[in-house]
């Protein structure tokens, strides 16, 4: 246990994971400052959450600790640990309801449980491809892909993946979907073994 | 090796340089991404939204692309910006200052302000092809000259997000900059703007980056002008884009020259003069647009 603190506490690129928290808080707080405008917001404060995930598997010694005797996969299983961070704060943000925002609380857990988990998983999966850091990239990227359906939301028919007072059973299905496919990118990415 | 063979100074090396980092731009894989996402969804706007009047809200469809290809543009510029900077030692034993790679950057801002323009260009003859309600705010109910600068806040929007990809890349050094970048610029716009928008003072929404000029269908089949002058808008915008270039070329502290800081000022009066232009010409209220039946939904 001890040693998995250990490399934690140095391995894992806190001022990242930390600072995008930070970002989270922020518009934790703007969210209740203008519940009004939690359409946007609130996947704002997603984004926020998703990139900090993107920075769980950062290792710039990535070539030499990928073949320490301790292995890659003690490696990737114990730094997945880390996306709990985001996640906890996302869980901690919808049970609060900051401005008293109606937000559908399960079915928003959902949202923000399966996106951490895709995150987090590609993010695994690019460390295993000896990328030695995916967040660089993948933050950025993910921010902008979590904020994009609001733009969707106002121009089509579609409906919105964010609806804010109740959760209907198409959405709740499209988080589903991406929840399996985070599930099953983290399955890929913590095979035993370097590259797939 | 082509680096070192390049002109130390003059218009031809910076020319070098600007080819290049436009090139890289244009090949980035995030620029492209959001090139294909932007053209894709206005695509398929036309072909699944268009109703029996035409193609509905066409003024607010600048937005998706300022959207998908501007803020794509922040991050690539920002891994391109910071891409040298392993091999900043190297490079600071070449010919030429930082400021003068800033200013070769710059020219990073020319792939997506040409997809802008494509994607303006493209948005205008889908509308010319297919048509609008005659109570659509579009030319027609509309002066051409704030019509084409409504549609042309796209390309500069692109532009400008280069640009600040580029500032960006010069003065944030943690990893996670760009995506705190593109998530503050969207909060900060919209809550910049939402709240003045329905009030008598819509006008001083424009200090924020993509101010809106038009709100979609409203409830009862009317769209609602939002005030401001839009051509001196769209040159603040552009004042914009020069202060991110100045900042970014302001981190080399050999660039802080007498004349440079002017040039600073100078600009930074221009952006004040613009907004100030922007906010008190034009509409001076927000206009409602004649109902369109099919539309209303109340």
């Amino acid at each position: 246990m001890s040693a998995r603190f250990w490399y934690l506490r140095r391995g894992v690129a806190w001022h990242s994971v930390l600072g995008a928290c930070g970002g989270a808080t922020i518009t934790a707080f703007l969210l209740a400052r203008w519940p009004d405008d939690a359409f946007l917001l609130a996947p704002a404060l997603l984004a926020c959450c998703a990139a900090a995930a993107a920075f769980v598997y950062d290792e710039d010694a990535l070539p030499v600790v990928a073949v320490t005797p301790r292995g890659a996969s003690w490696r990737r299983v114990n730094r997945l640990g880390v996306a709990l961070v985001p996640l906890s704060l996302w869980a901690v943000v919808v049970s609060v309801r900051p401005g008293h925002v109606s937000l559908a609380q399960p079915g928003w857990w959902l949202l923000g449980g399966s996106t951490v988990l895709l995150v987090a998983g590609s993010a695994a999966l690019a460390s295993r491809r000896l990328v030695p850091t995916p967040g660089a990239l993948l933050a950025p990227v993910v921010a902008l892909a979590v904020v994009a359906p609001v733009t969707f939301a106002g121009l089509f028919s579609w409906g919105t993946l964010y609806p804010i007072d109740d959760f209907p059973d198409p959405v709740r299905t499209v988080w589903l979907g991406v929840a399996v496919s985070g599930a099953a990118v983290c399955a890929v990415a913590l095979r035993p073994g370097l590259r797939p | 090796m082509s680096s070192l063979s390049m002109p130390a100074s003059g218009i031809a090396g910076h020319r070098a340089m600007a080819v290049i980092e436009a090139r890289r731009m244009a090949r980035h894989p995030v620029f492209v991404l959001g090139v294909a996402l932007g053209f894709v969804l206005l695509g398929l706007y036309v072909v699944l939204v268009d109703d029996k009047t035409g193609i509905p809200v066409a003024l607010t469809l600048p937005l998706l692309g300022a959207f998908y290809i501007g803020l794509t543009s922040v991050i690539a510029a920002a891994r391109l910006t910071r891409s040298t900077e392993v091999a900043v030692e190297a490079v600071a034993t070449a010919p030429g200052t930082e400021a003068r790679r800033t200013l070769g950057l710059a020219a990073a801002g020319i792939p997506p302000f040409l997809a802008g323009l494509v994607f303006s260009g493209a948005l205008v003859v889908a509308v010319k092809e297919i048509g609008v309600a005659p109570q659509e705010w579009w030319f027609g109910t509309l002066p051409d000259w704030q019509v084409w600068s409504i549609v042309l806040l796209c390309p500069v929007a692109c532009l400008d997000g280069a640009l600040l990809g580029v500032l960006t890349g010069r003065w944030l050094r943690f990893r996670g900059a760009p995506a705190m970048v593109v998530v503050a610029l969207i909060v900060v716009t919209l809550l910049g703007q939402a709240p003045l928008l329905e009030t008598s003072s819509s006008e001083w929404r424009l200090w924020v980056p993509w101010a809106i000029f038009h709100t979609g269908d409203n409830a009862d089949g009317t769209q609602t002008l939002i005030a401001g002058n839009p051509a001196a808008y769209l040159c603040y915008l552009l004042a914009l884009g020069a202060l991110a270039v100045l900042g970014a070329m302001w981190h080399d502290r050999t660039a802080r020259t007498p004349r440079f800081r002017t040039l600073v000022a100078a600009v930074v009066a221009a952006a004040l003069a613009l907004f100030v232009l922007a906010a008190t010409t034009g509409n001076h209220d927000n206009r409602v647009s004649d109902p369109i039946p099919s539309r209303a939904t109340s």
